[in-house]
C-alpha cells in the first residue's frame, strides 16, 4: 500500500504551493486511484514504455555512436575511409600499422608502471590521513581538514611554476618521479572521500579496540581499512584512470620519447606523423580498452566514487 | 505499511552509503573547528579525568603523526609554491638564471597584453556557458536514465558514464575526426536530415561550440551525481504532487528542482573551477598535425591554462607566467566567493 494517507500540512509546506490548491489527501482518493480501472493504467504502462524505449535508444546513440565509430573507423582499410562507415571485412591491418609504427608496447609499460607505483603509493598514504582526519581527535584537525579542502579547488597552474623549478633543481625534469612522487603524500580529493567514508564507521568498533588496548595502527590496518574496503577499492580505480589518461603533467616532464606514457605518446605520435585516420583510431581504441575492462569490472565502484564526490 | 522507497532493490543503494547518508553542505563550520567541538563523534568521551588526559595526548600526537604525509606534501607542493608563484610574478625568471625583480611589470603587461583577453575570453566562454549547458545536459540525461520503464537500463548508464573515464587524448582525437568538416560522422548525419553543417574544426564561430559539444560526451561524471540525487528525492513527495494534481512540469519545479539544488550547487562550483583550467581537449584540438601552432585557426581554442603553459614553456617566461597563473587564482577565488555567497542568499530567502 502506498502512503499517502500521510497529514497534508507537510507535504503543503515542502511544496510550496497555496494551501487552497491542495486537496487533503484522504482515503477517498486513494481508493479513487486504485479504482479508475485496469484499461487506464494499461494505455498508461505502454504509453510509459514507449517513452522508456525511445529514451534509451536516444542515449545509446548519443553515448555510443562515437565509441562506434572509433572502432568501424579502427577496422577500415585506410583507402576507404570516409568513402564509407562501416566496413564490409574488418582489416586488422590497422591495429598492426599503429603497434609498428609507434612504440605502443613501451608506451603501454611506461604507462603501466606508472599506474601500479601511483596507486600503490595513494592506496597506502590516503587511509592513514583520513584516519587521522575522521578517527583521532587532535587540536589542528579542522585547520588540515581545510587545508584538504582548499588544496582540492586550487587550479594547479598556481603552483605549476615554482614545483616545475624544484624538479628541475633536483635534476627530476625527464624521468618520471615528478609524476610519481608527490602521490605519496596523499591526494586531497581521496583523502576527503575516505574520510567521509571512515566517519560512517561506527566508532564503538574504534573504541573498543581502544580499550582493550590494541595500537592506532592495528585499529587502522585490522578494523577501519577491512570495513573500508570498498571505499578503498573505489580510490584504486579512480587513481588508475587517473594516472591512465592524464596528459598534462606527462606533457610538462618527459621529454624522451623512450619514456613517453601513451598519452603523450600518441600525442606526438599525431604531430610528427599527421593524422591518418584508420590507424590512429585502432591505436585509440588499444588505449581505451583496460579503462573499459576496469570499467566492467568495478563499475560500481565507480559509480559510487563519483556520488561521494558530488554529495559532500 | 511499506514505505515506497524501500521498493527499490538493495544494489541499487549506494555502498558508500556513509557519505551519501549526510545532507549536502553537510560539512559544517563547526566541524572545521576541529577537536574542540562538544560531542564529536565520540559518544564515550566522558571518561574519568585523569587517564583521558593522558590518551588524550597520545591521540594528538598520532593523530599529528598520520596526518604528516598531507601536512609536508602541503608545504612542498602547494603552500610554498603559491607563496613563490607570488614572488615570482614580480620577477623576470627563466629557471636558468636566478629571478631578477622587476615590480608589477608583469602585471602591467599583462593587461596590454592582447592574447590575454583573447585566452580569457576563451576560458570565460568555456566556463560560463559550457557549465551550465553542461549541468543541463547531465540533469537532462539522469532523469532519462531515472525513468521507470526503461529497458536495458543498466547498459545505458554504463554507456553514459564510459566516457567520462576514456583517455582525454582518445576523446580529442575522436572528435577530430567525428567533426571533421568533409568526412566527419556528425555532418553526415547531419546532412540526412538536409542541414548544412558547419566545419567545426576550422570556423572561429563553431571552433568553441565544439569544444563544448566535446565535453556534453564526456558529461557522465554530472549525470551519475544526478541520478543518485534524483533517487535520493522521497518518492512520497511526488505521489504527493501528483495527488495534487501536478503534471511532470510542476512536479519538476516544486519537488525535483529544490531536492537537487544543494548538488547542483556544488556542481556548479567544482565545474567552474574546473573549466577555469580548461586545457586538454582544446590544446589536442589546436595543436596542428606537423606543426607547433597553439589554439587551432585563428588561436580560437587558446584557452587562459594554454596560454599559460605556452608562455612558461614555450617562451620560458616563468616570470610572466607565474603572474598570469596569480591573475587566474584570483578570478578562482573571487568566483568561489560569489556563488558562496548567492547560494547563502537563496538559502536564506527561502
Amino acid at each position: 500500500m502506498r502512503t499517502m494517507t500521510t497529514d497534508g500540512i507537510v507535504h503543503r509546506r515542502r511544496l510550496g504551493g497555496g494551501p487552497a490548491r491542495l486537496k487533503r489527501p484522504s482515503r477517498q482518493v486513494t481508493e479513487y486511484r486504485f479504482a479508475r480501472g485496469k484499461e487506464w493504467s494499461a494505455l498508461r504502462r505502454w504509453r510509459s514504455r514507449l517513452i522508456g524505449l525511445l529514451a534509451v535508444l536516444g542515449v545509446v546513440f548519443l553515448f555510443g555512436a562515437p565509441l562506434a565509430v572509433m572502432i568501424a573507423t579502427s577496422l577500415t582499410p585506410p583507402a576507404e575511409v570516409g568513402s564509407q562507415f562501416w566496413p564490409d571485412q574488418p582489416a586488422w591491418e590497422n591495429y598492426q600499422a599503429a603497434l609498428t609504427q609507434a612504440p605502443m608496447l613501451r608506451y603501454f609499460m611506461n604507462t603501466m608502471v606508472l599506474v601500479v607505483l601511483n596507486v600503490s603509493a595513494i592506496i597506502v598514504v590516503c587511509p592513514v590521513i583520513a584516519y587521522s582526519l575522521s578517527k583521532l581527535r587532535w587540536r589542528g584537525r579542522g585547520a588540515v581538514l581545510l587545508a584538504v579542502l582548499t588544496t582540492m579547488m586550487l587550479p594547479s597552474q598556481v603552483t605549476l611554476i615554482p614545483v616545475y623549478a624544484m624538479w628541475d633543481k633536483l635534476h627530476l625534469v625527464g624521468t618520471i618521479w615528478p609524476l610519481v612522487i608527490p602521490h605519496f603524500f596523499g591526494y586531497p580529493f581521496y583523502i576527503y572521500m575516505l574520510r567521509q567514508f571512515f566517519l560512517g564507521i561506527p566508532n564503538a568498533y574504534v573504541e573498543a579496540a581502544r580499550v582493550d588496548g590494541a595500537s592506532e595502527w592495528r585499529i587502522l590496518f585490522r578494523i577501519v581499512i577491512p570495513m573500508a574496503k570498498p571505499a578503498i577499492i573505489t580510490v584504486a580505480l579512480f587513481q588508475f584512470v587517473r594516472t591512465w589518461t592524464d596528459f598534462m603533467a606527462p606533457l610538462i616532464y618527459l621529454q624522451d620519447n623512450s619514456k613517453y606514457t601513451l598519452s603523450v605518446g600518441l600525442y606526438s605520435f599525431v604531430q610528427t606523423h599527421g593524422t591518418d585516420w584508420a590507424p590512429l583510431m585502432a591505436a585509440c581504441a588499444m588505449f581505451t580498452v583496460p579503462t573499459f575492462v576496469l570499467f566492467l569490472i568495478g563499475q560500481r565502484y565507480f559509480v559510487e566514487g563519483a556520488t561521494v564526490g558530488g554529495l559532500k | 505499511m511499506i514505505p515506497a522507497r524501500s521498493r527499490r532493490s538493495q544494489t541499487d543503494r549506494p555502498v558508500l552509503a556513509a557519505a551519501s547518508r549526510r545532507p549536502a553542505n553537510a560539512l559544517s563550520r563547526a566541524e572545521l573547528s576541529g577537536s574542540e567541538r562538544p560531542g564529536d563523534e565520540r559518544p564515550g568521551s566522558e571518561r574519568p579525568g585523569g587517564k583521558r588526559r593522558g590518551t588524550g595526548r597520545r591521540e594528538a600526537r598520532q593523530g599529528f603523526i598520520f596526518a604528516l604525509p598531507f601536512l609536508i606534501g602541503f608545504a612542498i607542493f602547494y603552500f610554498v609554491p603559491i607563496v613563490v608563484t607570488l614572488y615570482l610574478s614580480f620577477t623576470e625568471f627563466n629557471i636558468l638564471q636566478s629571478p631578477k625583480w622587476i615590480g608589477l611589470e608583469n602585471y602591467t603587461r599583462a593587461f596590454g597584453d592582447e592574447r590575454f583577453y583573447k585566452s580569457l575570453g576563451t576560458t570565460f566562454y568555456l566556463t560560463f556557458i559550457g557549465v551550465p549547458i553542461g549541468l543541463g545536459f547531465g540533469l537532462a540525461t539522469a532523469m532519462i536514465l531515472n525513468l521507470r520503464r526503461m529497458p536495458a537500463r543498466g547498459f545505458a548508464r554504463a554507456l553514459a558514464y564510459v566516457p567520462a573515464i576514456i583517455p582525454v587524448v582518445v576523446t580529442a582525437y575522436l572528435f577530430r575526426w567525428i567533426l571533421n568538416g568533409r568526412h566527419g560522422l556528425l555532418n553526415t548525419v547531419l546532412g540526412w536530415f538536409g542541414i548544412s553543417a558547419p566545419n567545426w574544426l576550422l570556423d572561429p564561430t563553431w571552433m568553441r561550440p565544439a569544444v563544448i559539444l566535446i565535453s556534453l560526451w564526456a558529461v557522465g561524471g554530472t549525470t551519475v551525481i544526478y541520478l543518485a540525487a534524483l533517487r535520493s528525492v522521497p518518492t512520497d513527495l511526488y505521489e504527493a504532487a501528483e495527488l495534487d494534481g501536478c503534471g511532470p512540469v510542476r512536479r519538476f519545479i516544486h519537488v525535483t528542482w529544490p531536492s537537487i539544488l544543494p548538488v547542483t550547487v556544488f556542481q556548479l562550483i567544482v565545474g567552474l573551477l574546473a573549466n577555469l583550467q580548461a586545457f586538454d581537449v582544446p590544446y589536442l584540438l589546436g595543436s596542428g598535425d606537423f606543426n607547433m601552432t597553439i589554439g587551432g585557426p585563428g588561436e580560437t581554442w587558446l584557452t587562459y591554462a594554454i596560454y599559460i603553459y605556452h608562455v612558461a614553456f614555450g617562451y620560458f617566461r616563468m616570470g610572466y607566467a607565474a603572474a598570469l597563473a596569480w591573475l587566474l587564482f584570483l578570478i578562482a577565488l573571487v568566483l568561489t566567493v560569489i556563488i558562496l555567497r548567492l547560494t547563502r542568499e537563496v538559502d536564506n530567502a527561502e
